[in-house]
């Protein structure tokens, strides 16, 4: 027991990072599509700016159908959460089926959601399981180090996905509090230099969003 | 008998650094009826972590591996050989030793050897010593020994094909022949008196005895040999066999030196 | 001879089983738990749901007890065969197994010969495949002793109808069979040489990924990949992400022998691990199951495992194989020449449910060729009788529907021989095939042993 490789914890960051992507640009969705419902249209093109990606999107039903269930678009949620799964389906001994199968419930989930007629209700259940899982990875896995090395890909992610959508830098520090508690636990091989960077730029009044998005994304993993 | 001082030198040089360079090496001749080895010393280079041991057919496998950037590997085998101690070396019985008499991929025959074993009409003899020299002299007649034109995976068709090749293949054609009339055969990789290359040959399984021929020479084998390993066929007795992380070309050199010692008791060793 | 109808009443196989079938439970469940296999097609490699039917196998008590004793002298022998073949090869000598179907075959590996594997063990796991006729007798149609696979199919479906309906296992007296991973760690630990016990994957890309990270997480050993295991000074290693080294003594590995070491097998392989067959031979790791035992799972061989029984063990075989002929033998050459159209004809070479063709369906020319094929490679085919198999019912679409099935038995050879209570029932979803291997598109279903 307690013996893992340098691959599986590779894995783990990542499935922490996957999971958390998946979570929260569908909470982002949630609220563009809102205001794309009756407000404004085009709304979608500032979300692909915020988001760094390409915009090849016809109209805003062509950007649902694919940002959110297409395979074939990278950038989709759908791809993000296979990238999860992918992830996941290699770490069963060490975060467990229990764990797992809220992963593979999103998955179905997800399927479900791209032949329904109303896409926030079928995304809710993915990110229900995601929040399943999250509280099931917390609960049932007895090994700290592992249950770490998720939340830090979690963390990392969720920072980097802020800075990006430039939201209050209240709940930048937050996130970057919970981050500094845990990277230590994790025992995983980070870049201490940054992380005494990344406290240093978020309590800067202006915060510098894009270079805590380059920070950030340095902090683990790199040299592995 | 004869003193045999022995010197078997390989060395492969990369054309850039390889690293994690895992090796199975088939150099070190072992004590058999007919040979004695003495004051052996074995030398891998680079530094290697090395381990012994000793595979399914009696041959001594050595193992291991060297995990920094180097762009040269070797080894250096240096001893005595007591040999022609025995008329031959001892066999098993027939029931165990059954897997010689099989093809293998090596030796499968193709058209030419069918073709070449009608003509050689072995049922006109009656043992397997009669049958296995006339396929000796018949190779002898009829392949040439040249350099070159066949490489370590040739396998005996081809080599028969071509008509001409190397100790290898006239050991690969010999035991296709020797299989297909039912001969317990098998390939011996080993050393010579004189100085060059190393030598494969032939044993034959007669009556609970191995016997050597050498098909290259046109020879029975005496006590001028030193057998190093033996095998159903050269996969089984390959000298050096290795993997590594890197994208290279190799080139192998090999040097042995055999020659007979007549002082008691002075011996140097090199 | 129990059938589900007689243990289900006329409720519970009509009306719960449909609501069972027809909520979507089932397939809810296995996507949950991910209860797939890997399949490749257009070269590209997908992953789907392993069909299940929850109508379960039923084996009574006393039926079962019958193929318990019969599966494990046959297993016992089966062992004693290859520790043989690898030995003094006794059998041989006494003429029992003509020579050549050792040595021409692609089973004996030479480079196994004079192994002793750690207790003496070469196959620690046999899955052996079974057939009932409608007579109600059991066949032994193939040992499976390399690497079968299956176990964690049933295991998972019993948690699944468990859960989902609870009141169809009241007052069955069915034998739990969720112990399967501690009968496999007892059979790991008994081996294990000193260290940890990591079952060794070719990764997710393979058909039975599922069951490789399943059986791991149940019996608390470590899934493995070749390269995080290395040999050094003689031993295996497990490196971990902070680079320590942790000794491995047992290998559940499920990747075939050719592939297990490229220094001595498969030098093209990467998903082996280079030198552990030379440590293992030293007796410093166990490998579960053993390299070699393909010498004694070959269709070939399968016509001499009731004379092994006999041989090894001084007693009669218990279980049957169906009855077979080798044309190797000129008396059976003839019989299956002049019977031709009323066996099936097996390829010993080929696995998984491949080279295998029944006289019937060949039209005349292709049997004048066959024939010549047999003639001339008579060591290449076995004939068999084409057992009358017992059907038993599927459920499709709310509808009960006969089709042919085997029974995967698994036998664990630990500090003493144990059969599952148990095992994988496969069936064709073609009512004309009789193959049922997944492959090939089979289903499965749970197999219940009844405990009274």
């Amino acid at each position: 027991m307690g013996i893992i490789s340098v691959e599986n914890t590779d894995r783990l960051y990542w499935l922490g990072r996957y999971t958390e992507r998946v979570y929260t640009t569908i909470k982002v969705f949630e609220a563009r599509f809102d205001s794309m419902i009756d407000i404004d249209d085009l709304e979608y093109e500032k979300f692909c700016e915020s988001q760094d990606i390409p915009n090849i999107y016809k109209s805003k039903e062509d950007f649902v159908a694919r940002y959110c269930f297409s395979l074939e678009d990278e950038n989709s949620i759908f791809s993000n959460l296979m990238r999860a799964y992918d992830n996941a389906i290699v770490l069963r001994e060490e975060i467990g089926s229990e764990s797992l199968s809220y992963i593979q419930l999103a998955v179905y989930a997800m399927n479900q959601a791209a032949i329904n007629k109303s896409p926030l209700i079928g995304l809710q259940h993915v990110t229900d399981n995601i929040a399943a899982f999250w509280g099931m990875a917390d609960d049932d896995i007895e090994e700290s180090s592992i249950r770490n090395m998720i939340r830090v890909g979690k963390l990392v992610e969720r920072i980097d996905l802020y800075s990006r959508l430039k939201v209050f830098p209240e709940r930048i520090r937050k996130e970057t509090r919970r981050l500094t508690n845990r990277i230590d636990k994790s025992t995983m091989r980070y870049d201490s230099t940054r992380m005494a960077h990344i406290n240093y730029l978020v309590q800067l009044d202006d915060m510098p969003y894009e270079t805590l998005t380059d920070e950030i994304e340095q902090l683990v993993g790199e040299e592995l | 008998m004869k003193k045999l001082q022995f010197g078997y030198h390989m060395k492969l040089t990369f054309s850039d650094y390889v690293k994690n360079h895992r090796f199975s090496l088939k150099c070190v001749p072992h004590d058999t009826d007919l040979q004695k080895i003495e004051n052996l010393a074995v030398e891998v280079y680079p530094d290697n972590v090395t381990s012994e041991d000793e595979d399914s057919y009696g041959n001594i496998t050595l193992f291991g591996y060297t995990n920094e950037l180097h762009n040269s590997f070797g080894f250096d085998v240096n001893g005595i050989a007591v040999t022609g101690r025995e008329e031959y070396e001892k066999a098993d019985e027939l029931h165990k030793i059954g897997i010689f008499k099989y093809q293998t991929p090596k030796t499968k025959p193709g058209l030419k050897t069918l073709e070449y074993y009608q003509k050689l009409d072995l049922k006109r003899f009656d043992s397997a010593l009669d049958k296995a020299s006339a396929i000796m002299e018949g190779l002898s007649n009829s392949f040439q020994y040249v350099q070159g034109v066949t490489n370590m995976s040739t396998t005996s068709e081809e080599a028969l094909v071509g008509g001409s090749g190397v100790c290898q293949d006239y050991a690969h054609i010999m035991l296709s022949l020797c299989r297909m009339e039912g001969i317990p055969c098998r390939y011996v990789a080993g050393m010579m008196m004189g100085e060059g290359l190393s030598h494969a040959w032939v044993e034959i399984w007669n009556e609970r005895k191995w016997l050597g021929f050498d098909p290259t020479n046109y020879k029975l084998v005496g006590d001028e040999y030193i057998k190093i390993s033996n095998g159903r066929d050269s996969e089984d007795c390959l000298v050096n066999q290795g993997i590594f992380t890197g994208n290279v070309t190799q080139i192998q050199d090999i040097n042995v030196v055999v020659e007979e010692v007549f002082d008691e008791g002075i011996v140097g060793i090199n | 001879m129990t059938t589900y109808a007689d243990i289900f009443s006329k409720k519970e196989r009509v009306e719960d089983m449909e609501i069972y079938a027809g909520s979507g439970a089932v397939n809810e469940q296995l996507a949950r738990y991910g209860v797939k296999f890997g399949i490749y097609k257009n070269n590209e490699f997908k992953e789907q749901l392993f069909p299940f039917d929850m109508i379960p196998r039923i084996i009574d008590k006393d039926e079962f007890t019958y193929l318990e004793k019969g599966l494990k002298q046959r297993v016992v022998a089966l062992n004693c065969f290859i520790n043989d073949i690898y030995g003094d090869k006794h059998i041989v000598r006494d003429g029992i197994i003509p020579e050549e179907f050792i040595y021409a075959g692609s089973g004996y590996l030479p480079q196994c010969d004079g192994i002793k594997p750690p207790k003496g063990i070469y196959a620690h796991i046999a899955g052996i495949d079974l057939v009932q006729a409608k007579d109600g007798d059991w066949y032994v149609l193939e040992d499976n002793l390399r690497i079968p696979s299956g176990a964690s199919y049933p295991m998972i479906a019993r948690m699944i109808s468990r859960r989902s309906s609870p009141d169809l296992f009241t007052g069955k007296h069915v034998e739990d069979n969720r112990n399967y991973a501690a009968m496999l760690r007892r059979t790991m630990d008994h081996v294990n040489v000193g260290g940890h016990t990591v079952i060794l994957t070719p990764g997710r890309y393979n058909a039975a990924y599922f069951e490789h990270s399943y059986l791991a997480e149940k019996t608390g050993a470590h899934l493995a990949s070749g390269h995080e295991l290395i040999v050094e000074n003689d031993h295996l290693y497990f490196i971990d992400y902070s680079g320590r080294k942790e000794r491995v003594g047992a290998v559940y590995r499920r990747i075939s022998d050719e592939y297990l070491d490229p220094m001595t097998f498969r030098k093209d392989s990467v998903i082996g691990i280079p030198h552990i067959f030379d440590i293992y031979r030293k007796g410093n790791v166990a490998l579960i199951n053993a390299p070699g035992n393909g010498v004694a799972d070959d269709k070939g061989i399968y016509y001499f495992v009731p004379k092994m029984v006999k041989y090894y063990l001084n007693e009669e075989p218990i279980l049957n194989n169906a009855p077979t002929y080798l044309p190797y033998y000129e008396e059976d050459m003839k019989y299956v020449l002049e019977n031709f159209d009323k066996l099936v004809l097996k390829d010993v070479a080929e696995a998984g449910g491949y080279g295998v063709v029944f006289g019937s369906k060949m039209n005349s020319e292709e049997k004048a060729n066959f024939k010549e094929m047999l003639k001339s490679e008579p060591r290449r085919f076995i004939a068999q009788e084409v057992i009358d198999f017992l059907d038993i019912d599927i459920m499709e679409k709310c509808e009960l529907l006969p089709r042919k099935a085997d029974l995967r038995a698994f036998v664990l050879m630990g500090d003493e021989p144990m059969v599952w209570k148990s095992g994988l029932t496969r069936f064709s979803r073609n009512p004309d095939s009789f193959i049922v291997n997944s492959s090939q598109g089979g289903g499965f279903k749970d197999t219940w042993v009844l405990s009274q």
